[in-house]
């Protein structure tokens, strides 16, 4: 037991020297320290292809900070104020955009934003948008033939799909469907919500969740982005999963980057944030992080992205909107679900 | 055992629970409840009524689990089915979800079977079915494990009264086992309760719609969606109150038969041939064991498509990363299990004040209702202007999953401990033994096996823990759970799979060995 207690002391003295060992950096070379979240900066994400392409050029070291989700991103950053050790926030979406902005961390990026490649057009000072998607339904075309075509028909349609959706609480994609029924239905969507409800299986926690039940066959359509099928068309072989496109037009969300007011390395942050729309970091995206880059690479979009439909319009709630509405179309949600 | 290492604990608590909330307190943001009180109010009230069902079957399958284990000590796969539980009732809540919609959703086994016979029973599962399902299916086991420790800790003077009186099964029913269970359920009925409603992912997974969520959602908005750290620290107060009102009469409940000093002869149970228990044992065991085993079996299944995902570097830097923190963890909180339970002994048998004893066993469960993110949020707050946090993340992640085990190995000690005391306290006394001897011929006894199953439990749930480490983590700390959330997140269903699978495999592997260190604790009350 004695020498059981003095292993396992030893072994945790070992992980903590190394973890206080590995916290201090480099002295030499300057650190450029980006705050993402999980999914971006992991293993399965376009962070090991971004850091090293970016280090290759920058002289220095490029040091990924990741938090579970953009959520917590945002908490911590407003928790750590202005004594944050973040140069770049990358990964908030444009429904914390107005949160983040309001917090005062943030600096002007000076980078022409006049020429990228997305439906809307983009005019904030701030932030820089990195990748983007719409969101939609997807399906698997192997069990359901026929796919709604517009929203009127996936909401009209008594025995129409079964669906899971997200918690707008707690997830962003869930946020993003109250939005994308706003832009579409106005006041209306309190009776939006009513119809769709019994044939919503489940409202989940996090996207995770959602895709994998409908992955298991519990749902004949789950909310994703147009995306999702390029995963498995490029990834598994499989072609059988499709996004629903809706002629009422779909609901974008769109991610971003700016500098920290705050940060040490102005210089070097400002030199992210240009490296961030340029060739060698938007080619990493669409099979890194499954959205679609800001700026189409030169090598253009991979054959997985070929197929994947695209919406007739594109809707952006203005993330001041967003910040005003928020708490009613969710309270509004919950009083229709709740019926 | 003095009272100084159970002080310590409380305070330490206490200290830690205290500084979180304080530190969300003066994060900032607003501290007013956003959306209404009726939306919140409603939120209670439904998370009650949900936790009071939960329990309620929990305990019921728990016991008759107990019962028949406890009659029937010698079947084939009785070690296996035991194992089978104990890693039930530790899977991270999203392993168990996937695996519960595997066995009995719609495009499940079930569902698979019922449609072949013609059925559709569609998506039943996904509502108040789904939610007390998966609370059966972690707390069964915990309660099962509980009576059985108790039932097999029955004076053996009891059973030769029985033999001698020829008692009649329902007799020995009426007045041996039912009093040990009466003993036993307030305790694991909290513990229970509390589990069921701060339940998180899994209400919200299974439970078809946004009503079926618990406190827990509201405080996981204000603090990720809004940053409105203020309103968090309100909600967590007002979650910790509402367990406290509720906890105080279940505890209260626990009333105390005298206890007998054993002569230490041993004795066996009488009833085991008895015809009802012929028939009945084994259906309960079936079906019971079924339940638990099936969902556990889908985990294997799943799992095995992608096993080979599991050859990679990552995944043995996780494995290491888990044990690493998940060893010391639950070292930790087993001590601080002990150093609590022997300050409640103290308390009840020594000083007689049994509410003061009653308050510290709630004290030591109450972690379990402070939410993880609010905890790490508070602690970030408070820690960050004295030291970096991501330097302090290890000892911080191990010291709260310490916190967050403790309640479950408090659970496990607490009965065994008290009981020495009750039943050898005053010849102990009257021969003069105090101190180390004591603590090594009385408690350790009927301590030892319940004292590593308790270091099991605790150390597998580190395994499993994960909220613990949002604000801390500067994302280079990848265990267990960790990875299989990144697969999840990135379109690799089938590879988190087979992370689950690994999961559970190295918490079987924890109880098999735990099994056998402590010889089989379950086969006689020796």
């Amino acid at each position: 037991m004695t020498m059981c207690v003095s292993k396992i002391a030893v072994t945790a003295g070992f992980v903590l020297a190394v973890g206080v060992g590995g916290a201090t950096s480099q002295s030499d070379t300057p650190t450029l320290s980006v705050y993402t979240y999980d999914s971006f900066a992991g293993d399965y994400g376009p962070g090991g292809t971004v850091k090293e392409r970016f280090e290759a050029v920058c002289d220095c070291v490029l040091d990924w900070v990741a938090t579970d989700d953009a959520g917590t991103l945002l908490a911590r950053l407003k928790l750590e104020g202005d004594t944050t050790g973040a140069d770049v926030v990358l990964g908030l979406d444009t429904n914390l955009m107005a949160e983040a902005a309001d917090s005062g961390l943030f600096a002007a990026h000076n980078i022409d934003v006049s020429n990228l490649d997305l439906p809307i057009d983009w005019n904030d000072d701030t932030f820089v948008p990195f990748d983007w998607g719409w969101f939609s339904f997807v399906y698997d075309s192997s069990r359901l033939a026929e796919p709604p075509k517009s929203f009127a028909e996936l909401i009209e349609a008594e025995d129409g799909p079964s669906l899971i959706i997200e918690d707008p609480r707690t997830a962003s994609p869930g946020l993003g469907l109250l939005l994308w029924v706003r832009e579409v239905y106005g006041e209306r969507a309190g009776e939006v919500w009513t119809k769709l409800k019994p044939r919503i299986v489940t409202v989940t926690r996090g996207w995770s969740e959602a895709y994998g039940l409908f992955l298991e066959g519990e749902a004949d359509m789950v909310l994703s982005y147009t995306t999702s099928p390029a995963y498995h068309i490029s990834v598994e072989d499989e072609t059988r999963y499709k996004a629903a496109i809706f002629e009422e037009g779909h609901a974008m969300q769109v991610e971003v980057g700016g500098i920290v007011a705050s940060s040490d390395n102005r210089e070097l942050a400002q030199q992210f944030l240009e490296f961030m729309v340029s060739d060698a970091f938007q080619s990493a995206i669409p099979e890194g992080n499954w959205m679609y880059p800001a700026r189409l690479p030169e090598s253009g979009l991979p054959d997985a992205f070929a197929d994947l439909g695209t919406p007739p319009h594109s809707f952006l709630t203005p993330p001041e909107t967003v910040k005003s509405e928020r708490r009613k179309l969710i309270d509004e949600w919950l009083s229709a679900m709740s019926q | 055992m003095s009272r100084v290492p159970g002080i310590v604990a409380l305070g330490l608590l206490a200290a830690i629970v205290g500084l979180a909330l304080v530190g969300l307190a003066i994060a900032g943001g607003s501290p007013d409840i956003g959306g209404s009180w009726t939306y919140i109010r409603r939120l209670i009230i439904l998370s009650l009524g949900q936790a009071a069902l939960s329990t309620i079957l929990s305990l019921t399958l728990g016991g008759a689990l107990a019962l028949s284990l406890a009659r029937r000590t010698q079947f084939p796969g009785r070690r296996a089915l035991i194992a089978a539980m104990n890693v039930a009732a530790v899977l991270p809540a999203i392993v168990a979800v996937f695996a519960i919609v595997a066995v009995f959703g719609r495009a499940g086994w079930f569902g698979g079977i019922a449609g072949a016979l013609g059925f559709d029973f569609g998506s039943w599962l996904f509502g108040l079915s789904g939610i007390l399902i998966a609370h059966v299916f972690f707390n069964a086991p915990i309660a099962a494990r509980t009576f059985l420790a108790g039932l097999n800790s029955v004076t053996p003077e009891y059973w030769r009264l029985a033999a001698h009186l020829g008692m009649k099964p329902i007799t020995i029913f009426r007045l041996i086992d039912r009093p040990v269970l009466a003993r036993e359920a307030p305790g694991v009925a909290g513990l229970i309760f509390l589990l069921c409603f701060t339940s998180f992912a899994v209400v919200l997974a299974l439970g078809g719609g946004p009503d079926a969520a618990t406190l827990e959602v509201a405080i996981f908005e204000a603090l990720r969606f809004e940053a409105e750290f203020r309103r968090a620290a309100i909600l967590a107060i007002l979650q910790i109150g509402i367990c406290v009102a509720l906890l105080v009469p279940i505890m209260a409940l626990g009333r105390r038969p005298s206890e007998t000093a054993a002569s230490g002869i041993m004795q066996d149970r009488t009833d085991r041939s008895a015809a009802l228990w012929r028939i009945a044992d084994p259906l309960v065991l079936l079906f019971g064991g079924a339940f638990i085993v099936i969902p556990l079996a889908a985990i294997v299944t799943k799992g095995l498509a992608d096993a080979g995902s599991l050859f990679e570097p990552r995944v043995l830097q996780a494995l290491v990363t888990s044990i690493a923190i998940g060893l010391p963890a639950g070292l930790i909180g087993t001590a601080m299990a002990l150093a609590l339970a022997s300050l409640s002994r103290h308390l009840r048998v020594g000083e007689g004040r049994s509410r003061s004893a009653n308050a510290v066993g709630m004290a030591a469960i109450l972690i379990l209702v402070v939410s993880p993110m609010a905890l790490s949020a508070g602690l970030f707050v408070v820690l960050r202007p004295l030291i970096n946090p991501f330097a302090v993340a290890i000892p911080l992640i191990i010291l709260v999953n310490a916190l967050m085990a403790l309640p479950f190995a408090y659970r496990q000690v607490e009965p065994p401990l008290l009981l020495s005391a009750e039943r050898y306290g005053r010849l102990a006394d009257s021969l003069g033994i105090t101190g180390l001897a004591r603590a090594r011929l009385v408690d350790w006894p009927l301590l030892k096996r319940p004292l590593i199953v308790a270091l099991a439990v605790a150390t597998a749930l580190s395994f499993g823990d994960l909220g613990v480490a949002a604000f801390f983590s500067s994302g280079d700390l990848i265990t267990l759970p960790v990875l299989l959330h990144q697969r999840l997140g990135a379109y690799r269903m089938g590879e988190a799979a087979s992370v689950s699978l690994l999961l559970s495999l190295l918490v079987l592997c924890l109880f098999l060995a735990a099994q056998r260190w402590s010889g089989d604790w379950i086969a006689h009350a020796r």
